[in-house]
């Protein structure tokens, strides 16, 4: 499964970021033919003129429907959606060209400011690409806690995107017991780091001291969590209104992903992997979630498996951290060498792969692109969304649980 | 498992917090209707706002309510320094809040316009680096019990 991640333009030449399974890294664009998301990811629509019949029901973009600034086109046929056009540029802050010229350390913290969401998956992404540049190598400790933080990102993700699915669904009773789980990983993630969102704890090379006891303990209380979370969720699959809401709802098919390539829960729903994950080490025998309705059920129920494989995962990752916990911290510096690198980086994010490519002169960012996941499931949201009847909106848009601000950067 | 209703009672999940109130009947005869707007924030602090609908908070004990247009808000929240784009429709949001409003501004990083120099009027707070629910929810009460907004 071949997906374009982005063009690479740098002054007059383009380039194509491609991952093929094998290889990741830049082709010629001679080869955009073999690509269909070449076409809008160049912006090169045939039209975006609705039919003279339909109506533009404009959402956004600030609207009490509406958690983050965005704006959807929709025209609509009576209540039927025809197309959508989904506008998040009110969310652009042009992270990637605040990152030029500053210094690798300085780019981390902007990274981090993508999406908090994914905010410790976009961390690891920067830092191992700069690792790769500079030939530094993190210790066995930060490998595994780089993993366990990210699964533990995963797990308060999923819980916000099935909260918010919930809500969208008028399941409103188990929309707020969930969002007190959120809130209660939240205020785990704290108590260990002083950061909710698992910011500022990885740096490039290493990660912020933690003891043993203080993990095992912040382990404990996750695992409580989840397993309140197993019993809310096996208790909300016997709403058959709520089922029934979510089943054949935002259907997706493998001509989307070809033209699309999205990534994440939303590929995993269609009965097919690209995570990522597959070929880390440090998982013994790492086996996706696989799920065959490609509609918003079915990416609902992929993200309820991966919390409890999750929690599982990261129990493992501790017995295998406690022979290791006493290696102390390095403290890393970067000299600015003036040497041009190029350098290219991924992190199995909670929505689907996140990919850096970065140039670097000496010390300074000279160029980056960042290939985010919801950039991707926004284009998939748009296609999921035609046919669909005004109702089924909120559902298929959660489903995907995508971040416009990620999206835009 | 218990029915939904049975199970949320069992579990106690509202906290009492040590926020210094006025007296209680004060706090139930004057409520807070509040519309928030994302300016652009990379999601940290829509978040936050979205946590704060936990049960653990009990807003609605505090007589602050989320409402889905500026029209019917005594407070509009800005979240995060607002990007160019932004800007117009927060004028346009404030444009439209009926009189007396107040203006709330809560920002997190250094990326996005300053407040300062957009010359908001009706500012009631400015909260920088405060993003958790427990700081909000403590401004978000003071503000209700300012007299300001009845």
């Amino acid at each position: 499964m071949k997906r374009l991640l982005g063009i690479i333009k740098k002054e007059d030449s383009e380039q194509l970021f491609v991952n093929s399974g094998s290889f990741v890294g830049l082709v010629d664009n001679s080869q955009s033919k073999e690509f269909k998301a070449y076409k809008w990811q160049k912006e090169l629509f045939e039209s975006k003129e609705p039919k003279d019949e339909l109506f533009n029901f404009r959402l956004g973009p600030s609207s009490g429907a509406l958690l983050e600034s965005v704006t959807f086109n929709i025209f609509t046929y009576g209540e039927r959606i025809k197309e959508v056009y989904i506008d998040n540029s009110y969310k652009s802050r042009s992270i990637e060209k605040l990152m030029i010229k500053k210094d690798v350390f300085e780019g981390l913290r902007l990274a981090e400011q993508i999406c908090t969401s994914f905010a410790f998956s976009h961390s690891c992404a920067y830092s191992k690409a700069i690792e790769n540049a500079f030939n530094i190598q993190p210790s066995y400790k930060t490998k595994i806690m780089r993993l366990i933080f990210i699964e533990t990102e995963r797990i308060f993700n999923h819980i916000y995107v099935i909260s918010r699915l919930a809500d969208a669904a008028a399941q409103k009773v188990l929309a707020n017991h969930l969002i007190y789980l959120f809130d209660e990983i939240l205020e785990n993630n704290k108590y260990l780091f002083k950061n909710r969102f698992l910011k500022n704890i990885n740096s490039i090379g290493t990660i912020k001291y933690i003891s043993l006891d203080q993990l095992k303990i912040f382990v404990n209380k996750l695992e409580n969590i989840v397993n309140k979370f197993e019993k809310l969720y096996k208790f909300s699959l016997k709403s058959e209104n709520y089922l029934d809401r979510l089943h054949n709802t935002g259907l997706l098919t493998t001509d989307d992903f070809e033209e699309f390539n999205f990534d994440g829960p939303a590929v995993k729903a269609m009965n097919f992997s690209l995570d990522t994950r597959s070929f880390e080490d440090l998982f013994d025998d790492f086996k996706p979630i696989l799920e065959e309705g490609s509609d918003a059920l079915s990416r609902m129920i992929v993200r309820a498996k991966e919390i409890f494989q999750s929690i599982d995962l990261i129990k493992k990752l501790l017995i295998k951290l406690q022979k290791n916990i006493d290696e102390k911290n390095k403290n890393i510096s970067i000299d600015d060498d003036q040497q041009k690198r190029n350098t290219i980086a991924l992190t199995e994010s909670p929505s689907g792969t996140i990919y850096y490519y970065i140039e670097l002169v000496g010390n300074k960012i000279d160029y980056v692109y960042v290939a985010t996941p919801s950039f991707f499931l926004v284009k998939a949201m748009e296609k999921a969304l035609i046919g669909q009847i005004f109702t089924d909106f909120t559902f298929t848009v959660e489903s995907f649980g995508a971040f416009f601000s990620d999206a835009a950067k | 498992m218990f029915l939904w209703p049975i199970y949320g009672l069992s579990k106690k999940y509202s906290k009492k917090f040590e926020f210094k109130t006025n007296n209680s009947k004060t706090v139930f005869k004057k409520s807070l209707h509040v519309f928030f707007i994302d300016g652009g924030s990379d999601v940290e602090l829509l978040l936050e706002f979205y946590s704060l609908l936990s049960p653990k908070y009990n807003l609605h004990a505090y007589g602050i309510f989320f409402t889905n247009t500026p029209r019917h808000a005594d407070v509009l929240v800005i979240l995060s320094r607002p990007t160019q784009k932004m800007l117009p429709i927060i004028q346009e949001a404030i444009s439209q809040m009926p009189s007396p409003y107040g203006v709330m501004l809560i920002e997190n990083s250094n990326i996005g316009l300053y407040f300062e120099k957009l010359n908001l009027k009706n500012v009631v707070a400015h909260l920088k680096n405060v993003s958790e629910p427990t700081g909000i929810l403590k401004k978000l009460i003071e503000i209700a019990q300012g007299g300001l907004i009845c």
